[in-house]
């Protein structure tokens, strides 16, 4: 316990001799959790946003048989039997001509001319609803697949904004953790420079210690510890203003990502990732002192 | 309490002669005893000091002290042998951020004492050296003689059962050296083992211990007769 106590004196010592490299740190470590956060959250809001749009998403087979009433039978299964297939809906050409007949209404349109045509003019249909993980290259082979089956005169399907999007969601996620690879990698650095200047700083002290016999751990400890309260408050600043970001500026924030990007809201962050970017900032921290530490 | 068994040490340099710091060196020490190892400026007595602490190795022989034999033990075994041990280097440094009762604490703190057992451990070495009166004093408001005096305070604190002292007096006037002969003799007489090196042969007089010389790395025969017996009784 006295011991304890020993480490916990020359390591708040550390933490003042670490001087400005220890702010620069607290600073660093602050900047890549609040950069690991907002990648994490930002990436959530797209997903969600994504995940809106493609639960939308309907390809509509068009069936080749006027009424289409026949051929649907063995069609259905077969459809829903293909991969990347969620549902499968048949819209008789009634049906069809009704749900048209609704939006024109809606639409403020003329409809009466449609029941003074001769024959129902719109065909049957199979709506699919394709799985929410399918990616723009799935969604493609389901429209040929669906092209191909007998009975099918066309596939319709507008998923041509799927593919740009993946690949901004991919951008998203990559550049954001290269970025926050950067600061990760510039706070590591600091906490191990103001980790050494400390050592430094402290060389007289060591060689007295040491010579009177003090445990190598007890002349290290101090050194993780300062690196790892650094590490960790670091980390609690970064979890703040994300808290700021998303939960007190949430109303302008969360029109301009609305107006600029589309977005929806950031949330606030859940307990486990806040526990995560606390936890990554001491391990940074640990990491950094154990570097600091070494002969 | 401190055996040297034929101790050689030799230093290599790349591309330079092999120096012989020490040569085939054997003596003992017996507990309770004060030993001054006398010899000129290279003579070896430093490096002799820093084998028995555990600073180095030895390239022949063995080192045995306090039952240790110092050249086979770890990092771990040399600090806890360093813990049974004071050691007043030859050219001590107080800390001079700390007042010197908080640089005598600091070592007592470092080999597990709480806060207030190490506080009264280096108040009591430190008035045995006579600075009761300066124990608040930073180490600029000291004298040599009283910064000396509370490196040597540091290295008795916690009673060690061996005293190391290279150069106890540096260059301190002979009224001030005074005061460390005073210290070293009474912590012998309180039971503590002392091994000293000096160059000054004055010094080695006036501890009135057994004198060995070493000059070259080795040690003379001893003089037809040694400045006073050793005193091996402990008697206080």
């Amino acid at each position: 316990m006295a011991r304890l106590s020993f480490v916990l004196g020359v390591g708040v010592r550390d933490l003042r001799r670490g001087g400005a490299a220890g702010v620069a740190a607290l600073a660093l470590v602050a900047l890549a959790t609040l950069g690991l956060g907002l990648v994490q959250l930002g990436g959530d809001a797209l997903n969600r946003l994504v995940a809106g749009w493609r639960a939308e998403l309907r390809i509509v087979a068009v069936l080749a048989d006027g009424d289409g009433g026949r051929a649907a039978g063995p069609l259905v299964p077969a459809v829903r039997a293909l991969p990347g297939v969620a549902a499968v809906r048949f819209v008789s050409g009634r049906e069809a001509l009704g749900e048209l007949r609704r939006y024109l209404a809606e639409a403020g349109g003329e409809s009466d001319g449609l029941d003074r045509l001769p024959v129902n003019p719109v065909p049957a249909r199979l709506v699919i609803r394709p799985g929410p993980g399918a990616s723009a290259a799935d969604l493609q082979r389901l429209v040929d697949a669906l092209g191909r089956l007998p009975g099918v005169e066309s596939v319709q399907a507008a998923f041509g904004w799927l593919g740009p999007v993946e690949r901004v969601q991919r951008a998203v996620g990559r550049g954001g953790l290269a970025l926050d690879g950067l600061l990760g990698a510039g706070a590591l650095t600091a906490l191990i420079a103001a980790g050494v200047l400390a050592r430094q700083r402290r060389v007289e002290e060591t060689a007295v210690l040491r010579l009177a016999g003090a445990p190598e751990w007890t002349l290290r400890a101090p050194l993780v510890l300062q690196a790892v309260t650094l590490g960790a408050a670091g980390a609690g600043l970064g979890v703040g203003a994300l808290l700021l970001l998303t939960e007190t500026a949430a109303p302008w924030t969360g029109a301009w990502l609305r107006t600029a990007l589309g977005l929806v809201p950031l949330p606030a962050p859940a307990p486990p990732l806040v526990g995560a970017l606390v936890g990554g900032g001491a391990a940074l921290g640990l990491a950094g002192g154990v570097a600091a530490g070494r002969p | 309490m401190v055996e040297f068994r034929g101790v050689s040490k030799l230093y290599v340099r790349r591309g330079g002669p092999v120096v012989a710091a020490l040569s085939a060196v054997a003596f003992d020490v017996a507990p309770r005893e004060l030993v001054v190892v006398a010899g000129p400026p290279g003579a070896g007595k430093s490096t002799l000091l820093r084998l028995a602490a555990g600073e180095e190795r030895p390239t022949q022989g063995r080192v045995v002290v306090d039952g240790d034999d110092v050249g086979r033990l770890g990092r771990r075994g040399v600090a806890r042998l360093r813990r049974r041990l004071g050691i007043l280097p030859a050219e001590p440094r107080l800390l001079a951020d700390r007042s010197v009762l908080a640089n005598v604490a600091l070592v007592l703190r470092a080999r597990g004492a709480s806060r207030r057992a190490a506080r009264a451990g280096a108040a009591a070495a430190l008035r045995e050296v006579g600075l009761g009166p300066r124990l608040a004093a930073f180490p600029h408001e000291l004298t040599a003689g009283e910064r000396h005096a509370a490196c040597l305070a540091r290295a008795l604190a916690g009673e060690p059962h061996l005293l190391l002292a290279d150069e106890p007096a540096g260059p301190l006037p002979p009224a001030e050296a005074n005061g460390v002969v005073e210290a070293l003799r009474r912590a012998r007489d309180r039971g503590v083992t002392v091994l000293v090196t000096t160059r000054a042969p004055e010094l080695a007089a006036a501890l009135a211990g057994r004198t060995l010389r070493l000059d070259g790395g080795r040690l003379q025969p001893a003089p037809s007769a040694p400045p006073a017996a050793p005193e091996r009784d402990g008697a206080a």
